[in-house]
């Protein structure tokens, strides 16, 4: 009798966190089947041949984006919701969060020619940091293979710890060369930018990120996927994607969880109902029943 | 934890597949009643309990038997062909993409919670561990308590035959057909449950 596969999610979970901590990213190679990949790619064939070029200096006007992939391939939630990436975002986020949620997915083409993108962090969209805290992690997709020569993305490893240097030489960039079924996992504190295409094809690819649930996300999900198209998703990755509250009681509707608004339609007037989390529930039984030391605190003037 | 054995060993030769036999034991002979063989008392063990036999074992925290299914190639005697051929309408599916599965046990006592979870780990490890097998296809012989089990997973599931009455329940025989796509039909059905299943030969290999 011989052991001949064992279930390693956990050990890979701290696998690549421990690589990700280490150097700001890490590549997990046949993440998933090719052929899943290449059919992902296949459903989104559309979007890449309607889809304008993108404008402005940093999307890059010799690129082309598309969002809301959820809804265009019922495929995409299977590698929003991988257990090994999902475990790695989950891992790297929870501890500053309720629930991580879906930060964006995005299709992407660099066409033949495009420039290299200025080199950046995506955290930078939020203007405020917590030292120590990771805001953000990024999963990039190839659908074809990634190279230096076609666009590969470059990282600059280490760079999450450097937040000092807003820019680092290009000596030190590395391009995440890969095949599709490959992923590539960056930090939100990581400098990192599209790399030039040089070649005569486009490269393709997809990014799903995931960011901790109580900041604003890059892809507004309940537009992205309003409810009757979120009704027709699995409620899973709904959950993801904005269909879920942050306790305490943040992303509401009505008050209430908006994962009511997957539900069958409501009649009528719903009322509110809190979401906390257990502790907090404990502090106001505290406070009501007096167990809580008052310290008295002077009167303060708007002025202050 | 999910484990994957290839190949039988005797009683007392290893703890995990003594506890799957055990837990066999009490849910088929003592449970349910079904007439099979039972090896010291304690283990249900059959013919098909054998060098070619393909195990996949849940576990908990302790170590202690959760849940089980045992695969079989059809290119050898298994339990459609050999004892339920005439369940089939046509022939008996066989071959090196197909394989059966029989004995799905999750031990007694568990609470239903957990029983469901354990169910929807197994079919998941049976879904990662085809897709790596290059495993197209499981049949399967169903009584009519099984069938609503494997009809609610979520995957795409052919009937062989017209079910006949075999010890009193409606028994059919099965086709689940894998494909890329399943995974995806298991989140829909909200039964996958997150895991990587992995060969241990490549597992050693990353490790070197």
């Amino acid at each position: 009798m011989t052991l001949i596969a064992i279930d390693s999610l956990q050990q890979d979970i701290e696998h690549y966190w421990n690589q990700i901590e280490r150097d700001g990213y890490c590549i997990v190679r046949g993440a998933a089947p090719r052929l899943l990949v290449e059919k992902l790619g296949d459903d989104l064939r559309a979007g890449f041949e309607t889809t304008p070029l993108s404008q402005g200096p940093f999307y890059g006007e010799t690129t082309r984006r598309f969002h809301g992939l959820l809804h265009r391939s019922p495929r995409t939630a299977g590698f929003v919701l991988d257990p090994l990436i999902h475990g790695v975002a989950e891992r790297i986020l929870r501890p500053w969060c309720d629930t991580i949620q879906l930060n964006l997915t995005q299709a992407i083409e660099i066409e033949p020619g495009g420039l290299a993108q200025p080199p950046h962090r995506d955290q930078d969209m939020w203007p405020i940091h917590a030292p120590g805290v990771e805001y953000l992690l990024n999963v990039m997709w190839p659908f074809s293979a990634y190279t230096a020569e076609n666009g590969a993305t470059l990282v600059w490893p280490g760079s999450h710890r450097r937040q000092g240097e807003i820019f680092i030489g290009m000596e030190e960039a590395v391009p995440a060369e890969m095949e599709p079924g490959d992923a590539l996992m960056f930090l939100g504190s990581t400098l990192h930018a599209g790399g030039a295409n040089v070649t005569a094809t486009p490269r393709r690819g997809m990014i799903i990120s995931y960011s901790l649930g109580w900041l604003k996300p890059y892809e507004l999900p309940w537009l992205a996927y309003p409810p009757h198209v979120a009704r027709t998703l699995p409620r899973d990755v709904m959950g993801l994607a904005g269909y879920r509250a942050h306790r305490p009681n943040l992303g509401t509707y009505e008050g209430r969880c908006p994962s009511l608004l997957l539900d069958e339609a409501q009649n009528g007037p719903v009322g509110a109902i809190d979401m906390l989390r257990p502790d907090q529930e404990a502090l106001i039984a505290d406070y009501r029943s007096g167990l809580l030391p008052v310290a008295p605190v002077p009167l303060r003037t708007r002025a202050g | 934890m999910i484990r994957i054995f290839e190949g039988h060993e005797p009683p007392g030769a290893n703890p995990v597949l003594d506890a799957m036999h055990h837990a066999r034991k009490r849910v088929f002979v003592d449970l349910l009643g079904w007439d099979v063989p039972v090896v010291a008392e304690v283990f249900e063990i059959d013919q098909f309990d054998d060098d070619h036999a393909i195990y996949i074992i849940a576990s908990d925290d302790s170590g202690a038997h959760e849940g089980s299914i045992r695969l079989l190639p059809t290119n050898r005697p298994h339990v459609l062909g050999t004892i339920f051929p005439s369940l089939c309408d046509a022939s008996v599916p066989v071959g090196p993409q197909i394989f059966e599965l029989s004995r799905l046990c999750l031990s007694r006592g568990l609470r239903a919670a957990r029983r469901l979870e354990v169910r929807n780990a197994l079919a998941t490890a049976v879904v990662q561990f085809a897709l790596q097998r290059g495993i197209a296809g499981y049949s399967c012989v169903a009584d009519s308590s099984w069938l609503s089990q494997i009809l609610s997973l979520g995957w795409t599931v052919r009937p062989l035959g017209i079910p006949q009455m075999i010890a009193g329940l409606p028994t059919g025989a099965l086709l689940i057909e894998i494909d890329a796509d399943t995974p995806a039909k298991l989140r829909a059905a909200g039964t996958h449950v997150p895991m990587r299943i992995l060969p241990t030969a490549a597992i050693d290999r990353e490790a070197a």
